[in-house]
This record gives C-alpha cells, sequence and structure tokens, in this order.
C-alpha cells in the first residue's frame, strides 16, 4: 500500500496509507496539484493548521472508517438526525472538549465530511435538552443580555418559524 | 479489529486566559461551524440558543428562522417594540385605537414593519371574543406596509367593515391578493359604501384569488384597476347565477387574461358544462396554462348556498 507522510505544525511526521489520506478532500486535491504518484512515498505534505495529538487522532479514525461507503447526498428537507453516532464514534469521541474543538476545526480544515458530520452531531447533543444558562455554562459563554432584552427574546420566540 | 481510543491533552490554543474573564471555546470556531450544528437541533432547541447570547441569536435569526408576527391588542406593545424583520405580519382582531402619529408620519411608525405577506384573518378560535380588526387599523396598517408582496384577506377578515379609510393607495410590489368572504358577511358586503376616492393601485400583481359570493358590485370598485393587469393566477368563485354571465367582474378579468400559468374557476353550474367564456379562455391561455381547477357547485331550485346537493371537482394537469 503506497504511503503519504503528512507533517503536523509541531513537526510530526505521520505515514499514512494513500487511500486513508484520501479521504481528506483537502489533501486529495494537494495531492492531485503536486501530481503525486502513489509510489511517490518521500513526499511530505505540511500541514500547518494541524498539530500532532489531533492529526493522531484524525488519522485514527479515518483509518477506522477507511471502507464506509460514501456519504448519502444531503437532503434538506429531511430532518436531521443526531442520535445515529455510531458506538465507536461515541467511544472515540469521548475527550476533553477542547479536544473534540479542536478535531471539528481539523475536520474542517482537512474536508473530512464524515468526520465534521459525527463530530458536529456530538455538540449538537450536548447542547439538547439544556437551558440557555446551562448551554452559557458548558460552554463558557458571557450572558451578553440585559434582562429586558432576555425578555424580548423570550417573546420573539413565540413569533419563530423555520426557514 | 477494534482500534484503541487515545487521551490527547489539548495543546492548540489557550482557551483560559488567567482571571476570570474566560473567553468561550466557541469563539475560535468559524461561523459556518456553528451553522452546522446548529443545523441538528430541532426549533424548539434553537429558540434555546438564541437566548445564550448576542452572536447566537444573530446566527440563528439569519440562517434559521423567519419571523411570523401575529398582530392583536395583547401582543401590539411586543410587536411595536421589536426590532424584528418579519417575514408575515398577521393582523387579528386589533382594535386598539393607534396613536394619530402613527398613521401620519409613516416612514417613523414603529408599524411600519415591512413584512412580506400581510394577512387580515378574523379572530381566532381561542379567543371566542376576537373579532374582526377594526377599519382603521386595516387602512393603517396598509398605508404603513405598502411594500408587501402579498395581501390576504382570509374568510370573514372584513367582515362588520364598512368601508376603508384609504384614498389613492399605490402597493407598488404586491404581486398576490387574496379576498375571501362568505355567507355570513352578504349582508355586511351589501352595504358596504365605497367612497369614489376608494382607489388602491397594484401595478405588479401577477396573482389574483378572490371569492366573493354576492355583493361584488361593491368589490368591483375596489378591483377596478386590475382589469389591465396581466395575471400568472386567477381564482375566482361564480356563485349567483345572475351574475354569471354576461358581465360581472370576475369575467371581465379573466377576458383580459391571455398569459395565465394557474386558473381555478368555482361556480355554480347546473348543467356540468364549461360556460363558453371560460372555454374560450382557456383556449386562449393554453400556452402557459399549466393547472386548471374547477370546481361546480350544484343546489336544490331556490336553495341557500350552504345547501350543496353535490359537488364536483375536477384538477386538470395541462
Amino acid at each position: 500500500m503506497p504511503v503519504v507522510r503528512l507533517q503536523s505544525v509541531d513537526g510530526e511526521v505521520f505515514p499514512v496509507d494513500v487511500e486513508i489520506a484520501r479521504m481528506s478532500f483537502a489533501i486529495r486535491n494537494m495531492l492531485d496539484d503536486l501530481g503525486v504518484q502513489d509510489n511517490d512515498a518521500e513526499e511530505v505534505i505540511p500541514l500547518p493548521n494541524v498539530t500532532g495529538p489531533i492529526l493522531r487522532k484524525v488519522i485514527e479514525w479515518c483509518t477506522h472508517h477507511k471502507d464506509d461507503p460514501p456519504p448519502p447526498e444531503e437532503d434538506d428537507t429531511r430532518e436531521k438526525r443526531t442520535d445515529d453516532i455510531p458506538a465507536w464514534d461515541q467511544e472515540f469521541l469521548r475527550v476533553d472538549q477542547a479536544v473534540l474543538f479542536d478535531i471539528i476545526l481539523a475536520a474542517n480544515y482537512l474536508d473530512i465530511k464524515g468526520l465534521l458530520d459525527v463530530t458536529c452531531k456530538t455538540v449538537a447533543n450536548m447542547i439538547k435538552g439544556k437551558t440557555p444558562e446551562e448551554i452559557r455554562k458548558l460552554f463558557n459563554i458571557k450572558n451578553d443580555f440585559t434582562p429586558a432584552e432576555e425578555e424580548q427574546i423570550r417573546k420573539e420566540n413565540e413569533w419563530c418559524e423555520e426557514k | 479489529m477494534r482500534s484503541t481510543v487515545s487521551t490527547v491533552t489539548p495543546t492548540s490554543l489557550p482557551y483560559k486566559l488567567n482571571n476570570e474573564d474566560t473567553i468561550s471555546i466557541l469563539d475560535n470556531l468559524p461561523i459556518e461551524i456553528i451553522v452546522v450544528i446548529f443545523n441538528y437541533l430541532p426549533k424548539s432547541t434553537k429558540q434555546t440558543c438564541r437566548q445564550v447570547c448576542e452572536e447566537w441569536r444573530q446566527i440563528i435569526d439569519r440562517h434559521f428562522v423567519k419571523f411570523v408576527g401575529i398582530l392583536n391588542d395583547r401582543t401590539y406593545e411586543y410587536i411595536r417594540a421589536s426590532k424584528k424583520q418579519f417575514e408575515t405580519i398577521i393582523v387579528n382582531s386589533f382594535h386598539r385605537a393607534l396613536p394619530v402619529q402613527e398613521a401620519r408620519s409613516t416612514f417613523r411608525s414603529k408599524l411600519a414593519l415591512s413584512p412580506r405577506n400581510l394577512i387580515f384573518t378574523y379572530g381566532s378560535l381561542e379567543d371566542s371574543s376576537a373579532g374582526t380588526t377594526s377599519a382603521n387599523n386595516v387602512a393603517t396598517m396598509l398605508k404603513l406596509n405598502r411594500k408587501v408582496t402579498s395581501l390576504r384577506f382570509r374568510l370573514n377578515a372584513l367582515k362588520g367593515i364598512s368601508y376603508l379609510p384609504i384614498h389613492n393607495l399605490l402597493l407598488p410590489n404586491l404581486t398576490k391578493l387574496e379576498i375571501t368572504v362568505n355567507r355570513e358577511m352578504m349582508s355586511t358586503l351589501v352595504s358596504v359604501e365605497m367612497r369614489n376616492d376608494y382607489y388602491l393601485f397594484f401595478p405588479l400583481l401577477s396573482a389574483l384569488n378572490v371569492s366573493v359570493p354576492i355583493g361584488q358590485e361593491h368589490l368591483d370598485s375596489l378591483l377596478l384597476d386590475l382589469l389591465p393587469l396581466k395575471l400568472k393566477e386567477f381564482s375566482y368563485l361564480f356563485k349567483r347565477p345572475e351574475c354569471y354571465p354576461p358581465y360581472n367582474l370576475g369575467t371581465h378579468i379573466l377576458s383580459n387574461q391571455n398569459q395565465l400559468n394557474k386558473l381555478k374557476i368555482e361556480e355554480r353550474n347546473d348543467n356540468g358544462l364549461l360556460h363558453p367564456i371560460i372555454f374560450r379562455a382557456i383556449e386562449r391561455n393554453s400556452p402557459t396554462l399549466r393547472q386548471l381547477f374547477w370546481r361546480v357547485f350544484r343546489f336544490a331550485d331556490n336553495a341557500p348556498f350552504t345547501e350543496i346537493t353535490s359537488v364536483f371537482v375536477q384538477t386538470l394537469k395541462l
């Protein structure tokens, strides 16, 4: 199996099967742009936005999911489910909140749709069922509303309809 | 093979500052990712998220919700105080006398809400004391919100209104007008006194749906300016044999149309045949006509409208 070498921002180099690296559309495009051949194993791809520990996690996820079928086409009319996260992914994402968000940023930067979906679903599940105050506490968000504004926003909620 | 899950400590960015002035972990996320996350939330949770902080409120309001305000005596203060851009305003039993300047200084009024859709309704089921909105308030809302694209008077919304104090009002963006009345308000409509100087103009109108059983001679003056319009959608309720044909507003407007996409005819008809006027209209509009809806009411002789003996519904996809 041909291998590419991915280099994190802190200089760590990870040899990765090309097939797995190509699950990232960003890396796929870089490889295509560079005209890298399958046997060109010495090529090092620098990833200036991803740290070594996070890159290791991302590669771990991609390795586990390398045989997944391609994700289905987006169907916006369908209700978005968040209760369909595979058990392995749930365990994999049981990490410090800051790590979870670093993985989201990496998945976004590397353009790995499956990983971005599952991490965003995980965050959505953290938000569901909580009060505004609990959500603020969870993410350390400052309440920047005055009591009068809070009242007005609560009132506006009666008028909300989904677009 | 089951991989083991590695443990990692965050190294990339300092999330906490020294003192109590901490920053949120979410401050590092691009807005498009927050949008993806919110997209997984049901409506009720999105509403909760609006209450978390100003940035979240803005994201939700911009990407996920539209605002439908129901204006009545109870909600009046909140609607006025709101800075929301409403997609739709539904005016429902709104009687409170508005301050005089509300109607005069139009561009400063807080009831100039610029909704795309303005809907007047008859009182809702949950409020049995509710009735129609007062004529003055209907007129005021029309004057203050001239840029509506869709204007609807729902069933009985004009009940009890003898005239609207409006002079030469231009609704420049209106594309859809719907007026629905029913038998209950026939007597009211008969007594409507339209003033001679009562005009509404809507040069861009492309869809007109009118359901008026009788007394439409009064509505005729309201709709006279529609005659030169080329509509894409037209529906009309032809109810009384004496109004139909040879001449009434519905047939007159219909005979001017040659670009209709959608035509809905509701009529009293005892022989089940298309009237020649309608038949010719279908022929004339056939290059563009995509949907024809023809609904026929049959009456027992001299029976009131409520005693329909059979209804024939036909929808043709052309």
